[in-house]
């Protein structure tokens, strides 16, 4: 059997389904998490999750990616999951959906929700007025969830398909909101939202929706009264940014000791180990240095900061803390060109940039898009280089100020440049959600899965290239790039050997620091070095993420401005820097 | 504000309530604004306007949706209700 999940953005359609199937679909507390189809099977039944959406007939990527669904298949049942808070609003995709006359089922979301605001919904009329099952949900014994699994179960007729005159008015809707695509807002595109849809949603809404004015508030909504205004919340908000920051430094900097002596006896018997087993020689030499310290680096600089940053991230995610970032800062990302919710995406960066890129599609158009991912790429320090970049800046007492206002300067300069080139309108709209207590068990989930990369990914790429590169020192190799010593400190006032880690920035972001560490640098050299590094190009699975979503030559444009803003924030700093 | 003059969004004061008369669909945003919600015939509240030309913040239903100001200038709105001159939901 299959089943097709609708509704609109943020009311748990994937919650719901990890729910139903166990599955682990990501699932957070804005709207536009999801973004794409996915689906789930389980005992021979098919989830499909789909991008929450308005209406069948909007025009945003999102409605023609669930109308392309529907339209190419049959044989569906429709789950439509409505927020029970927001009836009046949802219940217009509701009449839509159910007029396409398909089974369809309405699952009331959130009532626990819903009851905290003194909502109460007569869920025996609504079915009557929709003329279709209505299960509320959590309803705390479990049974209704039951009893959607066995609504979904039911054995369906193959070919029931839509009513063919809705079927038309979709495929028209389709075949006229392809101009989105292009950058502009079409003006000839109006909304095909029927008003008397509305109507009827407002009329079945005032039929069984009862709200008691709310005897008084839980503490949540005080917290939320004061985020949202205007001057205190966004104070408020860049206080707890800064907090959360400088509690990441802070115990990254206090981890560091203890971690390093934890694993300091594994790696010497390693060093032993590779010693005796090996004949002795270069391979002996290479290997017995580069394998302990590729596997305890990454333990006592990256762990450390992956872990914190990840938790802080699914906090701010799941709270629903991290979209009242992007109002609050909407002034400054209107300055790049961008509309406010692109602070999702930046902040997910900060995590990871490969999931960040893919968040960039909550933004509104193609060319907010790729101003995203190329500062993203360029600019945005990922959790494992910032873990690195800290270990450098410490060792060396690099110009930490100078390195995060040199980030910030391109970050505003890059973006603005860039929105010029792409001259559109922007707008902004964007539902903020209620603030929640995070279900532990999701963010939980999102941790381990953010931190999961560390041992398939950093680990393993760390000490392969440290491998590679005690093999190049010890080869000698490097002293052939001592030829551009002149050059370097002509041009950045920094080390050829510096310049070299400079350049391994190519393969690896976050490993190029470590090379730093192996040098010595004064602090003006570590500063105009540590700064180009992170002012450069994007990591191997970033890079594959943008081909895939944008195509090889946006890649080239973002790879080619990295190279460069890297070049000449060097010049620019050794100029500049005492 | 003379009579004669369009009131809109931006003519609230925070803690007003007021119902959308027309939307200027020529603005950018403002389909999406409709598919959210905000089209003609809702009432809405004003929670928070931002500085400088920041983004309105309005409660519809027990919606939060913030728009930014040139959106806001499109909602054009009849009926008015004078509200508080600090909210307090």
């Amino acid at each position: 059997m299959r089943a097709i999940f609708i509704g609109n953005p943020n009311v748990g359609k994937s919650a719901l389904i990890n729910q139903l199937t166990g599955s682990r679909l990501l699932v957070a507390n804005y709207p536009g998490t999801s973004h794409k189809i996915s689906f789930v099977n389980k005992d021979d039944s098919y989830f499909y999750d789909t991008p929450g959406i308005y209406s069948l007939h909007g025009l945003g990527d999102s409605a023609g990616i669930v109308r392309d669904l529907l339209l190419d298949n049959t044989g569906f049942r429709i789950v439509n999951v409505v927020d029970a808070a927001n009836l009046e609003r949802n219940l217009v995709l509701t009449l839509e959906v159910l007029a396409l006359g398909l089974p369809a089922v309405v699952v009331l979301n959130q009532m626990d929700i819903a009851a905290n605001l003194s909502i109460e919904i007569d869920v025996e009329i609504l079915a009557r007025e929709l003329g279709c099952p209505v299960i509320g949900l959590p309803d705390g014994e479990g049974r209704g969830l039951d009893r959607l699994m066995q609504w979904i179960k039911q054995p369906l007729d193959s070919d029931i398909g839509i009513d063919p005159l809705q079927l038309e008015k979709l495929s028209k809707d389709s075949a006229s909101s392809q101009c989105q695509h292009c950058a502009q807002a079409c003006q000839h595109n109006v909304i095909t939202i029927d008003r008397e849809t509305i109507e009827r949603a407002r009329t079945i809404a005032a039929r069984v929706v009862r709200q008691q004015p709310a005897v008084r508030r839980t503490y949540l909504e005080t917290v939320q009264g004061w985020l949202d205004r205007p001057v205190i919340g966004t104070v408020l908000l860049l206080a707890l940014a800064y907090g959360l920051f400088t509690v990441m430094v802070t115990l990254v900097h206090y981890l560091e000791e203890p971690i390093s002596s934890a694993v300091q006896p594994f790696s010497n018997i390693l060093t032993a180990l590779i010693q005796e087993l090996l004949p002795p020689g270069m391979v002996n030499q290479v290997l017995s240095q580069a394998v302990p310290e590729g596997l305890v680096i990454p333990f006592t600089i990256i762990m450390p900061a992956m872990i914190i940053v990840s938790v802080f991230i699914s906090l701010l995610e799941d709270t629903g803390l991290l979209p009242r970032y992007s109002v609050a800062l909407e002034r400054v990302t209107s300055f790049i060109g961008v509309s406010g919710q692109a602070i999702i995406p930046l902040t997910l960066g900060f995590g990871c940039r490969t999931p960040a890129i893919m968040a960039t599609s909550l933004l509104p158009n193609a060319a907010e898009r790729f101003i995203i991912a190329t500062l993203l790429s360029i600019v945005v320090p990922c959790a494992a280089s910032l873990g690195v970049m800290a270990a450098v800046i410490a060792k060396f007492h690099a110009y930490i100020w100078v390195v995060a206002a040199t980030m910030l300067a391109v970050m505003l300069l890059l973006g603005f440049g860039l929105s010029r080139m792409m001259p559109r309108e922007e707008a902004f709209v964007y539902e903020l959600p209620p603030l929640r207590i995070p279900a532990w068990k999701n963010t939980w989930q999102k941790v381990i899965s953010r931190t999961g990369g560390f041992f398939t990914e950093v680990l393993p790429l760390l000490l392969l290239m440290n491998i590679v590169l005690r093999a190049l020192m010890e080869t000698g190799v490097l002293e052939w790039f001592k030829g551009l010593q002149g050059f370097s400190q002509f041009f950045f006032g920094i080390p050829a050997e510096a310049l070299v880690a400079v350049l391994i920035t190519i393969f690896q972001r976050y490993l190029a620091p470590l090379v730093l560490l192996n040098l010595s640098l004064s602090p003006r050299e570590a500063t105009i070095a540590i700064t180009m590094i992170a002012l450069s190009l994007p990591c191997l699975p970033v890079m594959t993420m943008i081909v895939k979503e944008m195509g090889a030559k946006r890649l080239a444009f973002i790879l080619a401005m990295g190279a460069i803003s890297s070049f000449l924030v060097g010049v620019a700093l050794n100029l500049i820097l005492p | 504000m003379g009579v004669d003059e369009l009131k809109t969004m931006k003519n609230l004061k925070i803690g007003d309530k007021a119902r959308i008369a027309s939307i200027d669909t020529g603005v950018a945003g403002s389909q999406q604004l409709m598919e959210m919600g905000l089209s003609p015939g809702s009432e809405f509240q004003l929670v928070a306007r931002y500085p400088l030309r920041g983004p309105f913040l309005v409660k519809l239903g027990n919606n939060r949706i913030a728009v930014d100001y040139n959106l806001a200038q499109a909602v054009v709105i009849d009926e008015l209700n004078e509200g508080p001159d600090v909210l307090d939901s």
